[in-house]
This record gives structure tokens, C-alpha cells and sequence, in this order.
């Protein structure tokens, strides 16, 4: 199964010279490779679903264990041998699935297969260039979701932007330069950052326990567990070794620091408010692929990273840091994303400023830290992929009939455009938390979650529903209710509905969101226990709290 | 005078690529006097630049030859000799001999034939003089080894490009190599006085062995004064003004030249004087005792600390190509400063030099491969000078421009290239220090990487947008080979770094 992982991340790679070496001169053989390739990877996922299934049957799982990753495969990438140890640590290629991977990866697949089927009709300049990027894109994107390895984690996060900044900066709108700038430059500069905390937290580790230097996130959570019991013990420590209390400041502030490291390159890729300001230009201004990629699965980057690296690595600071801070900026950003939205007049940023809004609640989900929340937040990614994917592919399909994305030059739409309207409402519907579509399902759950917690901030997050439901019907309403209103000066052929590959890349969308809508369970069931796995890490409040200002004293004094 | 003799043959196999390089150095001195081409004639002319080029590749490559076996001979010399073999020593002279044969192959057809002979030959020498400093083992013998460096690089100069430019350059070049060469020996004088010898294997027992504490003053004058000199060399900030100007002033193969082999020759010599003998542990040593290395770490970390912020906010501002690989290069040095001045390891996965090599090594492959994409891509008629010759570029030369991308990506940091892997080495060789200076300076690196990231996304905007409005000459072979090379080895780095891990894990 371990090798199905690696063909996974390797496939679109040999699909991406595939099509560069088929070139500019066979478009069709271009699309055509690239659509096998997503549809490959696609029946791979499915296949890794269902032996994930059987794997759970068969063996349950170790409850001690906070991550536990099946089918792993590692490749030794460097090894740090010290001299005259036997012991080895080091830099590792590390694959392997979990509960919440999946979803990612599946998500991956479907609007991979989107952004092939969308480029069909939108793009036609230097097709297999674009091809090409965009199989290099979804390779790393499965390399991300798919790695148990920090660094190799950290490589997949940032390989991503190379493909994306071309992408955005040769495909994209007017204002394409500055979009793609400022998008690699911002995602950028929180991945260095971000770089020197994960180093930090290995090398932490290391000097600390005396194991090998490793970059394993099931193996660095072990210790950090274990390391944390160290903290609780009341029994007298060997001579020499560091007293429970200075263990407990000496971890709580390096997960103070290397949490702060990080966050900021997750909360960049997210994006969390204030660190957003990238994420207007680059949605509005790159084409309809790159956006629903963007939005779709790159913006769960940031949100999985928080929950993979975070949630099981770094306790005391999610604790004390993260639930109420970074679950108070995802709450202010589903208020101020719902609010921007609604004075939008450009359909592209309006869906962007949405997606914004959307993401709040995963954010909330995840540092919920519970089961509730963190299965809320696995489940709500999986839906804002799909519902912003489909509604930037309607945007996009939109857009390009008429040549405008002014949301004031349009209106009454409904009677010549029955599908779109059709596909709009019901997206729309989801997207809004309408009970029985899937939108409803992860953003009741991260709330939930989050109430438990801390209900002032869940409180505000259950406002970013009520706006969500506002600014949506409005757009709706503008969009196709009353007279006709078509923007002047588009070319005269008459305005098609939605077409064969714009179903085709719809339906499946649709049709998700209306099965996780009526059964999340078929999700809920794969995540619950890796999910639960996380959850146990917060059992016991009392554990995580700052270490008390008398404990110090009483350390420093021994 | 037996034992004298002794040792002149034990040496002989460990300097027999020098030897090569020297007789290599001196066939192509003596013949250019002899063999000028005649005026006129343009093949012959031509042919007889050839003939110099080649007669100097085959040297470099016969040097190889001899110095692929030396990775064995590793323990076998006595410590008290003029030169040590170690792997860093093996490693170094690597680094040389493809510092050297790129700037051949780029100086290829590039160099007016009647003085190519002295132009090839200069390059050999300072290659040799490069593998010397590698070996040292007696201060007297760095320093000649660093003149051997610095003199051929005088006449390079001079010789690549002769306009009012590149006759400032020189100059310029000249005058602070000069400068910074009698401070840098000023400082040895100090460190001979405090030690007793110039053999450095006595003076590392010397300060570890005995009590250095009333030195300590004398020392510490002694470090300022030789990082100040050796900072000239890898382009530390106050020491950097020349950089820029001779950069913009003389030819690609020779700023090419500048960006690598000084940095290299800098960083060795900086290991070998400071870095490895004065921040040597001293846990070891009784209370106040051994060699000021606390006052000395602290003072590199602040000088790379100013070296990667001015450069990267200067560099910011700069239009011309070759000014902003110059401040890119004086960057790069900051960062390699920075892991320097961790010192010599006491139990960590990373040991700091072995970090600066892997760094320095791919910083040569990306540096070098950007200034090859350039060569490649300019000709007297059609060059280079400012970043909006650059437009539209990816348009005129796809493949060269996709190695251009990826050469800048590698300066940036961001996988799958070897400057990842580099900044991931420092970063742990940082970490692996149980203070927080150190942590603090690897965030420092972090927030310069990203400053300087704005310059090189400048520079991939410019190249992947617009249309093109200068005429692009035929890529030449020579330079594209480099080019070539130096992309596989910016792959490679990332995806094997095993390969080099590996050699210099015998490092100690």
C-alpha cells in the first residue's frame, strides 16, 4: 500500500514531462494526459479508503499513540551519524495515511480533476506549460498531506508556491505580476520562518531526550508525551536529572517560541486575519484553476499544518495560545471576511472574501481541542474545498461568458441561465450551512466544539453564520432575480449555459456535498479515531497550565 | 638535512596536483611569450585562443585526476609539517579545481587570444594557491597561500576586461586586497606573539594546554584583526564596498570568479585560524582559562548579523544584474558567517563546518549557474548590464531561462534545490548550540532570507513577463555546460545531500 502513496506524489511528476515533452503543437493529448492522470490518482485515493477501512477492522489501534500513520513508507533522505554512535537520526521521506489525511488527499484528487476539466474551456495559451504546472502542483500537494515528516512536510508546503507563482503570474488577470509577488513572497517569508521553529523543535527534542535526531511527527509526539509525564511526575527524579518543575518551563517556553514560529507560516498560507492581505489579489487576479486550487485545497495547507504539526506536538502552547488567541483571530476573521463580502463588487474577490469567512471555522474546529471540534474541522476542510472550488468555477464560467466580473452589471440572470442558476443556488445553499447539505455538518461541530471551550468566541463564530447566510442570499438575489441586466459590451453570441465539461466538473461536487450533507459518517467513521488519538493529549486541563510563578522559584532554588 | 628530505617526499604525493597545476601554470606562461597569434588571421587567432583554453582545461582536469585518490591518504601526515591533509583539505581543493573549470569553460572564446596564455595561467595558480590554504598548517604558509590567491587575481583582472571599468575595478580590487592583506598579517604577528610558533597545530595546544588567561587581551587583538582581513575576503559587511564596483565593472567569467573562490579561500582560512582553534570547547578547560572564544563567537555573530541585513536591504534597491549578485553574494557570506561562528562542536547532528562546506558548496553551484545563464546569454555586442535587459527572457531561451528559475529559487531557499538544504544545515548547526543567542541568530537568518527573497522574486518577474527588447546571441556551448552542471549539482545537493554529508562526516 506503501508504494500506492509514493505513485501517488510520483505519478502527476511523470505526467508533468509527459506533457511538456508532448508540447504546444497537441492540446488535446495534453488535456487528455493530464485528466488520466487526476482520474488515476483519484482511483488511488479511493483504493487507500477502502484498505484504510479494512486496516481499521482488523487491528485496532494503540490508544496511546497520538499519531499513528498507516501504510508508511520512509526513504532516508540524510542521516546526522556522529561519530562513534551507533545511532542514527536524520532527514527522511516519510509517507504514510491517517483518518484526516485522507480527506486531504481525496479532496486533492477531486478538485484536481476540476482543475483539469475547468482549464479545458479557459485556457488556451501555452497549454502543456500550464499542464504541466499544474501536475507538478497536485504532486505536491499529495506529498504534503500524505508526509509524516517535518521537513518533508515543510519541502511539499513550499514546493507548492513554485508552480502557483507561475500559474498566477503568467496566466492571471491585469494585475497578475503583483498577485503572484506578493503571494510567494508573503507564503514565503512565514515558511522561513516557520522553517527555523520546526528545526527548533527537533533539535529541542533531541538535545533534551538524548534520542536521535528525528524529524518523525509520531515519533516526536511520543516524546513530547512522555516528556510532559516527566513534567506531572511527583516521584523523586534520579540524581542529576532536571526536576519536574524546570522540565515544565523548559518545554513550556519552547513551545511558546517554536508555536509562535509557526503560526506564522500557517497562519499566512491560511490565511488568518490580519495576515490575509495576500489573498484578495492573488484569488482574483489568477486564473480559474489556480484559484480553485488556491482556495480549494492550498488554503487547507495551513489549516491541516495546525492540525498535524501543532495539535499533537506543541500541547502547552495550543493550550494556552491557541485556543483562546488564534481561535479569537479565526472568530474575528469569519465576522470580518462575512462583512468584507458583503460590500464586494467584484464576484471574484466576493467568493474570495467568503472563503475567508469559511475558513474561520476550521481554524475554530481545530483549536477547539476536542473531538468535536478537531472532527469538525477535519470535515469542514473537506467541505470548503469543495463548495469555494465550485463557486470559483461558477464565478469563473460567469465571468468568462460575459467578460465581467462586476457583480452590479448583472441581475435576472435566472430565465436564460437556468442551470448556473440552478448550480449557484445550491452551492451557495451549502456554503450558507443549509441542514442537509455538508456545509451545515462541519461548521455545527467546530461550533460545538468550540462552545465547550470557550463560548464567547463560538458565540461570535455563530454570528459569521448568520452574516454567511446574508451576504450569500444577497448575491443571490442580485445575481438572478428581477429584470435582466447583462453587462454591455460583451460579443453577441448567445450566452450558453453551463456546457458538457462544466458539468462534468460540477456534478461530482455537487453530488459530495450532498452525500457528506445526509451521511458525514462516511467521513466521521475514518477520522474518529485519529482524531480521538489527538483529542486525549487535552484530557486533563490541569496538566497544560503555565507553569505557576512558585513552581519556578522553587526550581531556580534547587 | 635527511629529515628535511623525508618530509619533502612524504609531502609529495599530497601536493602532487599543485605541482601539476604549477608546471601547468608555467608551459602556459612561457609559451604565451613565445606564441602570439598573428594579426589578422581571425581563424588563426581564434585557434589559438582555443589552444589556451584547452591546454589549461586539460591541466585542471589532470589535477583531478591526481587528487581523486587523496581521499584516502587523509591521517597519515605528521601534524607538525608546513601542510595538513585532512577531509576538509580534500574537500576544499574539490571546491577549487570547479571553481576553476568553470571560469574556463565561461572564459571560453571570451578572452582576446593574445593574452589568453597569462589568463589561464593566472587561473591555475590561484587554484593552486586555493589548494594551499586548504593544507596550511603554519600561519607563515596561509598567508603565502592567500597572496598565491589574491596576486594571480590581480592580473585576472586586469586582463578580463580593459575599458576605463574594468581598469577601476582592478584598481580598486588591488588596492583593499592589498590593505586588508597587511591587516590580516598584522593580526598573525599577534597571534605568533602570544603562541610562540607559527605552526598552528602548536599554537591550538598552546591555548587549549596552558593557561592563556593573561593572553587573552593579546589574542582577542589578534581574532579582531584577522577576521577583519579574512572578512575582505568572503565579503563581510563593513568590508564589502569593493564587491559591487568590481563586480559591475569587470567580465561575467570574472565576477563569477570573485563570488566563489575569495568566499571559499576566506571561509577555510577563517576555520582554520578562528573558528577551529579559538572556539575549540573549553568546558574542558579550568575556569577563565583558553582562548577568549565567547567575546570571539559573539563578535561574528554580530558582524554576519549586520552583513545579511545591510546587504539584503541594499540589494533591494539595486537595478544592475551584476551589483545585485554582488550584494546577493555578500548575503550568502553573512549566512555562512553566521553558522561559522558556532565553532567547533562538542556532540551535535550537524557540526557548523561541515554546514558551512555544504552551504558554500551550493551557494558555488547556484552563484556560478545564475552568472553562466547570463554569459550564456550575452555577447560584447548584446550584454547584460541592467535588470530590463532581462525582460522577457523566459520568451527568447525557455531552457535557459527554467535554469535561471531554478538557480534563483535555490538563492531564495525553497525546495527542491540545494539552498534549502544549506539554510536547513545552518539551522541546525545553529540550534545545536544550547543558547539563545544562537536561536535568536537563526531566526535572523530566517527574516533575511525572506528579505532577500523580495529581490530574486524581482528578478523572476522581470524574466518570466514582457516581451523582449534586446537581441539575444546564440547560446554557447561552453557556458551552457556550466550551466548545465551547475543545475544538476543544485538538484542534486537537495535530493543526495547524503553524498557530500558523507565525505565530511570524517571532518573530526
Amino acid at each position: 500500500m506503501g508504494s500506492l502513496l509514493v505513485f501517488l506524489v510520483v505519478a502527476p511528476l511523470i505526467a508533468a514531462v509527459a506533457v511538456l515533452l508532448v508540447g504546444e503543437s497537441r492540446p488535446a493529448l495534453v488535456r487528455q494526459i493530464s485528466l488520466i492522470t487526476t482520474l488515476g490518482c483519484g482511483a488511488i485515493v479511493w483504493e487507500l479508503a477502502a484498505e484504510l477501512e479494512h486496516i481499521g477492522a482488523k487491528q485496532p489501534r494503540d490508544p496511546a499513540a497520538v499519531v499513528k500513520p498507516a501504510f508508511e513508507v520512509k526513504y532516508t533522505w540524510l542521516s546526522f551519524s556522529t561519530v562513534g554512535e551507533a545511532r542514527e537520526g536524520g532527514l527522511q521521506f516519510r509517507f504514510g495515511v491517517d483518518g484526516v489525511s485522507l480527506c486531504l488527499l481525496a479532496l486533492t484528487a477531486i478538485l484536481s480533476i476540476v482543475a483539469v476539466l475547468v482549464s479545458w474551456t479557459t485556457i488556451f495559451d501555452r497549454i502543456s506549460q500550464f499542464h504541466a504546472l499544474l501536475m507538478v502542483l497536485t504532486s505536491a500537494l499529495f506529498g504534503a498531506f500524505a508526509s509524516f515528516d517535518l521537513i518533508c512536510f515543510y519541502v511539499f508546503f513550499e514546493l507548492t508556491l513554485i508552480p502557483l507563482f507561475f500559474i498566477v503570474g503568467s496566466w492571471g488577470g491585469a494585475k497578475r505580476e503583483t498577485a503572484a509577488r506578493k503571494l510567494l513572497f508573503y507564503t514565503l517569508a512565514g515558511g522561513l520562518v516557520m522553517l527555523v521553529g520546526l528545526v527548533g523543535l527537533a533539535a529541542s527534542v533531541h538535545k533534551r531526550t538524548g534520542e536521535p535526531l528525528t524529524f518523525g511527527i509520531p515519533e516526536l509526539a511520543a516524546q513530547m508525551q512522555q516528556q510532559m509525564q516527566i513534567a506531572e511526575s511527583n516521584t523523586p527524579q534520579p540524581a542529576g536529572a532536571p526536576s519536574p518543575a524546570e522540565v515544565k518551563r523548559f518545554w513550556y517556553d519552547v513551545q511558546w517560541w517554536v508555536f509562535l514560529a509557526i503560526f506564522l507560516g500557517f497562519a499566512i498560507k491560511t490565511p488568518l486575519i490580519p495576515f490575509h492581505t495576500w489573498l484578495p489579489l492573488a484569488y482574483a487576479e489568477a486564473p480559474t484553476a489556480g484559484t480553485l486550487m488556491m482556495a480549494g485545497v492550498l488554503s487547507k495547507l495551513g489549516c491541516y499544518g495546525f492540525l498535524r504539526v501543532c495539535v499533537p506536538l506543541l500541547p502547552y502552547a495550543c493550550w494556552n495560545i491557541g485556543a483562546p488567541i488564534v481561535a479569537g483571530l479565526a472568530a474575528a476573521g469569519i465576522v470580518y471576511g462575512a462583512l468584507c463580502a458583503l460590500v464586494q463588487t467584484d464576484l471574484k474577490r466576493f467568493i474570495a472574501y467568503s472563503s475567508v469567512s469559511h475558513l474561520g471555522f476550521i481554524v475554530l474546529g481545530v483549536f477547539a481541542l476536542n473531538v468535536e471540534g478537531l472532527a469538525g474541522g477535519s470535515i469542514q476542510m473537506l467541505n470548503h474545498g469543495l463548495i469555494t472550488a465550485s463557486l470559483f468555477v461558477l464565478v469563473g464560467l460567469l465571468a468568462q461568458r460575459y467578460e465581467s466580473r462586476d457583480l452590479t452589471k448583472f441581475g435576472g440572470l435566472s430565465a436564460k441561465l437556468p442551470a448556473f442558476t440552478f448550480l449557484m443556488f445550491f452551492f451557495c445553499l451549502a456554503s450558507a450551512g443549509l441542514p442537509g447539505l455538508n456545509g451545515f455538518v462541519g461548521e455545527f461541530l467546530s461550533l460545538i466544539g468550540m462552545f465547550a471551550r470557550q463560548p464567547f468566541t463560538a458565540v461570535v463564530g455563530a454570528l459569521g453564520v448568520v452574516f454567511g447566510a446574508w451576504y450569500l442570499m444577497t448575491l443571490l438575489q442580485r445575481l438572478f432575480f428581477g429584470p435582466l441586466v447583462e453587462p454591455t459590451g460583451w460579443s453577441d453570441h448567445p450566452k450558453r449555459d453551463v456546457q458538457l465539461v462544466e458539468w462534468a466538473a460540477l456534478a461530482p461536487c455537487a453530488v459530495l456535498c450532498l452525500i457528506l450533507g445526509l451521511y458525514p459518517a462516511v467521513v466521521l467513521d475514518r477520522i474518529k479515531e485519529d482524531v480521538a488519538g489527538m483529542a486525549a493529549i487535552y484530557d486533563h486541563p490541569e496538566r497544560l497550565q503555565p507553569p505557576s510563578a512558585r513552581a519556578t522559584q522553587l526550581a531556580e532554588a534547587d | 638535512m635527511l629529515d628535511a628530505v623525508r618530509a619533502v617526499q612524504s609531502m609529495t604525493p599530497l601536493i602532487a596536483p599543485e605541482v601539476m597545476l604549477f608546471a601547468g601554470a608555467c608551459v602556459l606562461f612561457a609559451a604565451a611569450a613565445f606564441m602570439q597569434p598573428p594579426d589578422g588571421d581571425r581563424k588563426a587567432r581564434r585557434e589559438r585562443g582555443d589552444a589556451w583554453a584547452v591546454g589549461a582545461l586539460v591541466t585542471i582536469l589532470l589535477s583531478v585526476v591526481l587528487w581523486v585518490p587523496q581521499y584516502s591518504m587523509s591521517a597519515e601526515v605528521p601534524a607538525a609539517n608546513m601542510i595538513r591533509f585532512d577531509v576538509l583539505a580534500w574537500y576544499t581543493k574539490g571546491l577549487s579545481f570547479a571553481a576553476a573549470l568553470f571560469v574556463a569553460l565561461l572564459s571560453w572564446r571570451r578572452v582576446a587570444p593574445n593574452i589568453g596564455g597569462e589568463y589561464y595561467a593566472c587561473l591555475l595558480l590561484s587554484s593552486a594557491g586555493l589548494n594551499f590554504i586548504a593544507m596550511a598548517n603554519d600561519l607563515v604558509g596561509l598567508f603565502l597561500a592567500l597572496e598565491l590567491v589574491s596576486i594571480p587575481t590581480y592580473v585576472l583582472l586586469y586582463l578580463g576586461k580593459n575599458d576605463d571599468r574594468g581598469q577601476e575595478a582592478a584598481m580598486k580590487y588591488f588596492l583593499l586586497s592589498i590593505f586588508s592583506s597587511a591587516v590580516f598579517v598584522y593580526g598573525l604577528s599577534f597571534l605568533y606573539g602570544a603562541c610562540g610558533s607559527t605552526n598552528l597545530e602548536v599554537v591550538r595546544t598552546s591555548l587549549l594546554g596552558r593557561e592563556a588567561v593573561h593572553l587573552k587581551d593579546l589574542l582577542l587583538l589578534s581574532m579582531v584583526l584577522i577576521v577583519a582581513g579574512l572578512s575582505f575576503r568572503i565579503t563581510a559587511v563593513p568590508f564589502h564596498f569593493y564587491a559591487p564596483d568590481v563586480f559591475a565593472g569587470t567580465s561575467l567569467p570574472m565576477a563569477a570568479f570573485l563570488s566563489f573562490v575569495p568566499k571559499i579561500a576566506g571561509f577555510v582560512a577563517l576555520f582554520r585560524l578562528v573558528a577551529g582553534v579559538m572556539l575549540a570547547p573549553t568546558e574542558t578547560l579550568p575556569a577563565g582559562s583558553g582562548p577568549p572564544s565567547h567575546e570571539l563567537a559573539l563578535m561574528m555573530g554580530i558582524l554576519a548579523t549586520i552583513t545579511m541585513f545591510a546587504s539584503n536591504m541594499i540589494a533591494l534597491v539595486q537595478t544592475d544584474v551584476r551589483r545585485l549578485l554582488a550584494y546577493s553574494g555578500v548575503a550568502h557570506g553573512g549566512y555562512m558567517l553566521l553558522a561559522l561562528s558556532v565553532g567547533q562542536p562538542v556532540e551535535l547532528a550537524v557540526p557548523a563546518i561541515s554546514a558551512v562546506l555544504f552551504y558554500l558548496t551550493a551557494y558555488g553551484a547556484m552563484t556560478v549557474g545564475v552568472f553562466a545563464v547570463l554569459n550564456a546569454a550575452s555577447s560584447p555586442n548584446a550584454p547584460i548590464e541592467t535588470l530590463d535587459d532581462l525582460r522577457g527572457f523566459s520568451k527568447q531561451k525557455p531552457v535557459l531561462a527554467a535554469a535561471l528559475g531554478l538557480f534563483l529559487f535555490s538563492l531564495i531557499g525553497l525546495p527542491p534545490t540545494a539552498g534549502m538544504m544549506g539554510k536547513l544545515q545552518i539551522m541546525l548547526a545553529l540550534w545545536s548550540k544550547s543558547s539563545a543567542t544562537f536561536w535568536f541568530l537563526a531566526a535572523m537568518l530566517a527574516v533575511n532570507a525572506a528579505i532577500g527573497a523580495v529581490y530574486y522574486i524581482r528578478m523572476l518577474i522581470v524574466v518570466n513577463s514582457g516581451t523582449p527588447e534586446r537581441h539575444a546571441p546564440r547560446t554557447d556551448l561552453a557556458s551552457a555546460v556550466v550551466v548545465a552542471i551547475c543545475a544538476a549539482l543544485t538538484l542534486g545537493l537537495f535530493f543526495f545531500p547524503s553524498i557530500v554529508m558523507r565525505a565530511l562526516a570524517n571532518l573530526y
